[in-house]
């Protein structure tokens, strides 16, 4: 297969052939935000295209360690937790084609979601180190998302 | 309204059926851009000579559909509100209900001439924004005080914490429904029931209250459109909602002087600063959020599931990632003016 250039390489030239090319021969107001909605979603496909699998490798062995601190604080109240963790690791991905690694990246969040749920009440230092694993994934998502004002408006 | 060509063939044989014996004339049929959820378009109707400039509304076909709303319970609702006298909104006409005339369900209501207040407020300077805000603030006001009496379609909560409790299951639940796990709705949720402010009273809520559904007539008046997301709740919802929306659609009204537009509203609503101040409508921007993921998120599941090809869900995922980035902002920063309290005190 051909790698190079790199998928986010050809949707940039894409981007700037709709701005330099396409974009100044259109009028039509409905078209404009049209094409504004377009160059938003592939700044976002260009960004996760390159990353994507790996991200997701990585915040899920980051979900891993942080729900066995909440667990080992004795903070798994009807060991939801845990439940979450045992159900993740016995389905693992089977290999790192996207939709393996979105399954088993979708069991991650599941965990991530009952950690907070058990840290919150919890409170201090543990609630903020799980917060923490969200705030990253939130700086994740920004990064993917780039500056946001509604087109069209 | 799906095929723009037809439609004045159809409003024309719709706008008969509503006058018997009537003359009717359609044409200048246009669509209108703006909102994200509806079909929009205006066109000038002549009826047995009597000219009127008048906007349809409709529903997108399924898979072009980015938000699944009520067009029966909107019509109601219009149709109640406007009968009180109290709000200005257009007047609704005329309904297709079943959609066997207009090729979809819609509606059609008066046209209100008018700049888009997101257009005004983007061309004012700092006391003009201001006199904008406190109009703003007397429009949530007005909607707020609306007699309750002609709404018996909408539902009406058993009491607020009752209330509370159903918007924060709606969050655990359209979590639960989507293709996958969201931990900032599950924190959320967990952090709104934790965080309470002090109740309100119950009233009719806009529900997608926001500079891009209000207009500035001539006159300087306002006017509110998009009732789709129309309910009975907390007022808050419609203040933190707008206060929300000015962060993807600068310029802000109530966020140049989040003090001066609470004070404002809670003197004319009568509601006090003890219930309405910057951190209650701070917790209320991100509760009112519901109302807007409740019908956004199961279109992006269609879209994810491939049964929904609407470029708009498509460029949606942006608008949920803003949720997220406010739902840690917003709670961090009541946490942060909590603590910095309990110290002063």
């Amino acid at each position: 297969m051909i790698t190079q250039p790199s998928c986010s390489r050809l949707l940039a030239v894409v981007r700037a052939e709709l701005e330099s090319t396409v974009l100044p021969a259109v009028s039509n107001p409905s078209v404009l935000a049209a094409l504004g909605m377009i160059d938003s979603i592939l700044a976002n496909v260009g960004a996760r295209c390159d990353h994507e699998v790996a991200w997701m490798r990585e915040e899920i062995a980051e979900i891993e360690t942080v729900a066995d601190e909440v667990v080992a604080a004795g903070a798994d109240a009807g060991s939801r937790v845990a439940a979450a963790l045992d159900e993740l690791r016995a389905h693992r991905g089977p290999s790192d084609h996207t939709p393996d690694v979105q399954g088993e990246y979708g069991l991650a969040g599941e965990v991530l979601s009952r950690a907070l749920e058990a840290a919150l009440p919890h409170g201090g230092a543990l609630r903020d180190r799980v917060r923490s694993v969200l705030e990253h994934r939130l700086r994740r998502e920004i990064e993917i998302r780039g500056d946001f004002t509604l087109v069209g408006r | 309204m799906l095929d723009p060509e037809k439609m004045p063939t159809l409003l024309t044989a719709f706008l008969q059926r509503e006058h018997p014996g009537s003359e009717v004339i359609v044409d200048s049929y246009e669509q209108i851009l703006g909102g994200f959820s509806r079909l929009t378009a205006r066109f000038r109707a002549e009826i047995d000579g009597e000219e009127q400039w008048l906007v349809a509304r409709g529903d997108p076909p399924p898979e072009q559909s980015t938000c699944a709303t009520d067009r029966l319970l909107e019509w109601r609702t219009m149709r109640a509100v406007h009968a009180t006298g109290t709000t200005p909104l257009p007047r609704a006409l005329y309904f297709d209900e079943d959609g066997t005339q207009l090729d979809t369900t819609a509606m059609v209501m008066e046209m209100i001439e008018g700049e888009p207040l997101l257009h005004r407020a983007a061309g004012c300077d700092g006391g003009e924004l201001a006199r904008l805000a406190d109009q703003m603030a007397d429009l949530a006001v007005a909607i707020h005080s609306t007699d309750l009496s002609g709404l018996d379609h909408l539902e009406v909560p058993a009491d607020w914490n009752d209330y509370i409790d159903g918007c924060i299951q709606s969050w655990r639940d359209i979590e639960a429904a989507h293709p996958e796990s969201d931990p900032f709705i599950r924190y959320l949720a967990s952090w709104l029931d934790e965080n309470r402010p002090l109740p309100a009273p119950l009233t009719l809520v806009h529900g997608d209250l926001q500079s891009t559904n209000v207009l500035v007539r001539a006159d300087g008046s306002f006017v509110a459109l998009d009732w789709e997301l129309t309910h009975i709740g907390d007022p808050r919802e419609d203040l933190g909602w707008c206060r929300w929306n000015e962060v993807i659609q600068p310029p802000g009204l109530i966020d140049r002087d989040e003090e001066a537009f609470c004070r404002r509203y809670a003197e004319s609503s009568g509601l006090g600063s003890e219930i309405v101040n910057p951190q209650t409508l701070a917790y209320f921007s991100v509760l009112s959020a519901i109302g807007a993921c409740r019908v956004a998120l199961p279109t992006v599941a269609a879209f994810a599931a491939g049964l929904n090809s609407s470029l708009v869900t498509g460029y949606v995922l942006g608008y949920i990632s803003t949720f997220h980035q406010q739902f840690l902002e917003v709670t961090s920063a009541i946490e942060a003016g909590k603590a910095a309290q309990e110290v002063r005190s």
